[in-house]
């Protein structure tokens, strides 16, 4: 069954390779849209340190939700994921294994690149930790979540916008608590609870997300 | 205090949206009970 | 014939309840309920309406302002436990597989959009006059916003989907998914509303209302209640038309 995901997640990663472009368009977006803030509300640097964690956030969001559409749409159209469902592994496997591999390429960056993003707002250097740290434990939730809405929004017409849709009032729980944590710790206050807080999110979405994704699947792919 | 403004503005809408959603399933109920030959 | 499962006849009750499982046999008895309920929600609404404007007395610190709540707040617990009820029929639909049950859940969709509508709407009229601005960040307001677009989205993914079992199913799904995620995102909005705002900028009254003020609120809600229960059925009633 391991083998089986790292089969999975080699292979994505793989295929991402190969597709790099796509991989880097998300990105690249959210460094545009983090680039676009401070256009619309004006460059004093007090204004955009407050709002930094704010932005960086949305623009994770934003991204994350931009790449969920590639997560199954190329399996989906060239028969693997019918192979899939119907294989001898467990469907929740797979999926967590497709959601690890979607996270590496489409998640983790964001953690890499939010610092330099920060450094764009004059963020307080000795926050970097806690955004960084607000990020990792929250861009994989943002991932599992948003895989539940690809999963249901699988080949449908005007999927993506409908996918954000369904998605970003889910999200909303992990962006209070992702920004909050940066901005408690801005306060000079701890941020451990919200860490902690979205460490708990991670934990329950990793439990019971890849069984609502494999249900979203089996129903979209009837 | 003459808020009355808001608070008519509350209780209007509030019913009238209320009415439209009725208007809205009783027109619904004619076009499927003539679709419908049932 | 029955759309419903008889498990084996091992018992009357089993089968009695999934009789009604069938959208045929539901009809007719949808029709008697909502007629009932439209009379109820008429009646009910009256009495609020009374103790609301007429016997509740004049606020001291709001004056007569105040007396939105008898709307703002019956709408916004309508707008949670309709969503609740349409969670809980999308569970029985993907459990027990029944027709009816998805088409519950569809009829009660608008239904609830609309008391979130009236919630926000009224939420928004109340707050003009007592914070000075349209629109308050409250934990309500904006737990409330969320809800909406939870509505929406609902009722969105259903309309995208051509085959309706697909899309019954998967706006059931959806449903759940929002439902499990509806507490998280209340008490996030809480928190996110105490950190930013300090003291609660809050569209609650105090916890020591007039009875009167309560008993209008109850009243209120009763008759909310009660057009929902009517509207839901005469929708399903017509989903049911239009499906068959």
């Amino acid at each position: 069954m391991f083998d089986t995901a790292r089969c999975v997640v080699q292979r994505d990663l793989l295929l991402a390779l190969r597709r790099r472009s796509d991989v880097a368009t998300a990105l690249l977006f959210f460094v545009i849209v983090a680039s676009l803030f401070p256009l619309g509300v004006g460059a004093e640097p007090n204004l955009l340190r407050s709002i930094a964690p704010g932005v960086i956030w949305v623009a994770a969001l934003l991204s994350s939700m931009l790449s969920l559409g590639r997560l199954f749409a190329a399996d989906h159209a060239d028969g693997t994921l019918e192979q899939m469902l119907l294989g001898a592994v467990p469907l929740g496997v797979v999926v967590m294994a497709k959601g690890c591999a979607h996270w590496l390429v489409s998640g983790l960056p964001l953690v890499v690149i939010a610092p330099l993003i920060a450094l764009q707002y004059d963020l307080a250097p000795g926050l970097y930790g806690v955004l960084a740290l607000s990020l990792l434990l929250g861009t994989p939730v943002l991932s599992l979540i948003g895989a539940i809405g690809a999963a249901l929004t699988l080949g449908l017409r005007g999927g993506g916008v409908l996918l954000a849709l369904l998605v970003l009032p889910l999200y909303v729980p992990v962006l209070i608590l992702g920004a909050g944590s940066v901005e408690m710790a801005g306060a000079g206050l701890e941020p451990d609870g919200q860490l902690l807080l979205l460490g708990a999110l991670l934990v329950l979405a990793a439990a019971f997300a890849p069984w609502a994704i494999a249900a979203a699947l089996r129903i979209s792919m009837e | 205090m003459s808020h009355g403004f808001f608070i008519w503005g509350s209780y209007v809408v509030t019913f009238a949206a209320l009415l439209l959603e009725v208007v809205f399933l009783i027109r619904r109920t004619k076009k499927s009970g003539h679709a419908n030959q049932n | 014939m029955t759309d419903g499962m008889t498990e084996g006849m091992n018992s009357n009750s089993t089968i009695r309840w999934f009789w009604f499982a069938s959208p045929q046999t539901f009809f007719p008895l949808a029709g008697s309920i909502a007629r009932w309920c439209w009379a109820a929600a008429a009646l009910l609404a009256l009495a609020g309406l009374y103790v609301g404007l007429v016997v509740a007395p004049t606020d001291a610190q709001q004056g007569e302002v105040y007396r939105i709540i008898f709307i703002h707040v019956p709408a916004a617990w309508m707008s949670m436990f309709i969503y609740v009820v349409m969670a809980g029929w999308a569970a029985i639909g993907l459990a027990f597989n029944t027709r009816l049950s998805f088409m519950m859940a569809q009829a009660l969709a608008p239904t609830g959009a609309l008391f979130t509508f009236i919630a926000l709407w009224t939420g928004s009229l109340w707050g003009r006059p007592t914070w000075g601005t349209y629109w308050v960040w409250d934990a309500r307001l904006t737990s409330e916003l969320i809800l909406l677009f939870l509505y929406l989205g609902f009722m969105a993914l259903h309309a995208a989907i051509d085959d309706p079992r697909r899309a019954d199913r998967a706006s059931a799904l959806l449903a759940i998914v929002g439902a499990v995620n509806v507490p998280i995102i209340y008490y996030s909005v809480q928190w996110w509303n105490t950190l930013h705002q300090g003291a609660s900028v809050s569209l609650t009254r105090a916890p020591s209302m007039a009875a009167t003020m309560l008993t209008g609120m109850l009243l209120m809600a009763l008759a909310f209640w009660a057009y929902s229960i009517a509207a839901a059925l005469v929708r399903v009633r017509c989903i049911i038309r239009e499906r068959e």
